[in-house]
């Protein structure tokens, strides 16, 4: 299985669009971060939750605040096992490796390192951007190790995001359908289920997970964080089932 | 590459049968492949030929049948690669990955050492465009990558759907040596292809398919020989030359350019029976039947009269 994983991660470093992901994570979450120091000092800011940095609990929040990776990591990770019938290389992955389940299995695991990496990778330059901030700005910077968590969870969040995008993709084949849907999931469909139904947010894929990894608030979080982590075990499971089930009788 | 001359057949199909709703694209299929032979597949467009290929390799599933490689399912082989080469398509690759990349992937895949990536690109002269994208490429070097990456692992056993579409003369000369070599060191291939005069120059046995049946599975000289042969008689006074064969027992056709096709008489009859009408002749010759010939025979369906 780490052969295949290698060979996953091989495909990704092979070709130019994770290198544009990179991009346009570590870009968006840069001008995030920049907004959120700049307006930090604002009433207006203040009152919706935006503030000065000073204990390390500021910085943790402004670390999950200012994320934009997750939907590039969904793009990247869907796009690791549609290009596969996107491009015909699906025969060339089976006759190498006829096991379906093993293949989709070192897909997700794949993704979900090049997910943590992009997470990790995105939190740490906030810290980054934040300190020097603060430190031109002639105060402390409170880094902790409440920071230094936050950063691992945003990379184990995206992680997770990976990994059930890559079901999702190897599920519905279609690079346009699983991308526009786990967008359209992220951005619209799951925000109004919270909206409109919260007491069923908990479940939900990211709104539910979240807690765990510091992007939920307390209502949203099921049974505390190993509640919501057990919940991203039975997401991702089910994700790659359901991947596994359709694809191991479906021709190439 | 092991010879496993002797052994049971590199390929098996047995009553292979695939239905896509309503329609059946292989029907029944039986058939075999023997090491040290090229095995030339042969139908019509929409026979159901890689359809079946993709079944002996495990990529589509049969609706009802088996298919064995080196005596058990293709999905069913320790390690693939390194028994089984095959190149079913030009366009399973990813265009922005190069050559070289896309054979290291494949390589850790399907554990095989990485240098085995640059012989293969040597043998199959790609070397100089290995760090070249393969969006780039022309059909042929894609057709060249693909032959590259089957024989990446050293198989025993090569099944090659079409692989001459695209090549130059050269690299179509080039696969047919190769393939002969291979072959006579006890290596299995099946190769589709619609170039009959490819396939009759290199292929020791044919089978022939045609909506997803079996119409023959034989040596192609036995193939030829059930074609036999035809006499061709040019002459500008057919009617009384055709009379005096059909006299004699023979049958005559009209050919190209106005050309006669006797059969059922010796050519030297033909000659005897010209000579002694006082018929002129522009051209005698004996015409052997081609694999080409013994195909459209066993394909075409005969036009309503």
């Amino acid at each position: 299985m780490i052969e295949l994983v290698r060979a996953e991660l091989l495909k990704v470093r092979t070709t130019r669009l994770w290198i544009g992901m990179a991009i346009g994570a570590v870009g968006l979450t840069g001008v995030s971060t920049i907004l959120f120091l700049a307006l930090a000092n604002s009433a207006n800011a203040q009152a919706n939750g935006i503030h000065p940095i000073v204990t390390t609990e500021d910085l943790r929040t402004l670390v999950f605040q200012a994320s934009g990776t997750l939907a590039f990591v969904l793009v990247l990770a869907a796009t690791m096992a549609t290009s596969e019938f996107r491009y015909g290389t699906a025969s060339g992955t089976y006759l190498a490796v006829p096991s379906r389940m093993r293949v989709i299995s070192a897909k997700s695991l794949a993704a979900a390192v090049v997910g943590l990496l992009y997470g990790v990778a995105a939190a740490t330059m906030t810290v980054v951007i934040a300190a020097i901030w603060l430190a031109v700005e002639g105060k402390s910077v409170p880094i902790g190790a409440a920071v230094i968590g936050a950063i691992g969870q945003e990379g184990l969040r995206c992680a997770y995001g990976a990994a059930l995008a890559v079901g999702v993709g190897a599920a519905l084949r279609s690079q346009l359908v699983a991308i526009l849907g786990l967008l359209g999931w992220l951005f619209i469909i799951e925000p109004l289920g919270v909206a409109l139904l919260p007491r069923f947010a908990k479940f939900m894929p990211f709104a539910g997970v979240g807690g765990a990894f510091g992007h939920g608030n307390e209502s949203a979080v099921l049974f505390g964080w190993a509640g919501a982590l057990g919940l991203a075990v039975v997401w991702i499971a089910s994700v790659w089932a359901s991947a596994v089930w359709l694809e191991r009788d479906r021709d190439v | 590459m092991s010879s496993q001359a002797g052994a049971a057949p590199a390929i098996e199909a047995s009553a292979l049968t695939k239905r896509f709703g309503s329609t059946v694209a292989v029907d029944g299929l039986t058939f075999s492949v023997p090491h040290g032979s090229v095995t030339g597949f042969l139908g019509p467009n929409g026979a159901g030929k890689t359809t079946t290929m993709r079944m002996l390799l495990g990529l589509a599933h049969p609706t009802s049948g088996s298919a064995n490689v080196l005596g058990r399912p293709y999905t069913e082989l320790e390690q693939p690669l390194a028994s089984v080469g095959a190149a079913l398509e030009t366009t399973g690759f990813h265009p922005g990955r190069t050559a070289r990349s896309h054979l290291r992937v494949m390589c850790v895949e399907g554990g095989l050492p990485a240098d085995r990536v640059d012989p293969v690109l040597e043998r199959t002269g790609m070397s100089a465009f290995a760090t070249v994208k393969v969006g780039e490429y022309s059909l042929g070097m894609r057709q060249r990558l693909a032959f590259a990456a089957a024989l990446l692992g050293d198989p025993s056993v090569l099944v090659l759907d079409e692989p001459a579409n695209g090549l130059d003369p050269a690299g179509v000369a080039w696969l047919r040596g190769f393939l002969r070599r291979f072959a006579d060191d006890g290596g299995a291939v099946l190769v589709s292809s619609h170039l009959l005069t490819e396939v009759a120059e290199v292929a020791d046995r044919a089978v022939v398919i045609d909506h997803g049946r079996l119409l023959v599975e034989d040596s192609v000289a036995a193939l030829v020989n059930a074609g036999g042969e035809s006499v061709i008689v040019r002459t500008p006074n057919p009617a009384p030359l055709t009379t005096a064969i059909r006299d004699a027992g023979g049958t005559v056709q009209d050919g190209d350019d106005g050309a006669l096709s006797i059969r059922g008489i010796s050519i030297e009859r033909v000659g005897e029976l010209a000579a002694s009408g006082g018929i002129v002749l522009h051209e005698l010759r004996r015409e052997t039947a081609t694999l080409e010939q013994a195909f459209l025979a066993l394909t075409t369906p005969e036009m309503p009269g």
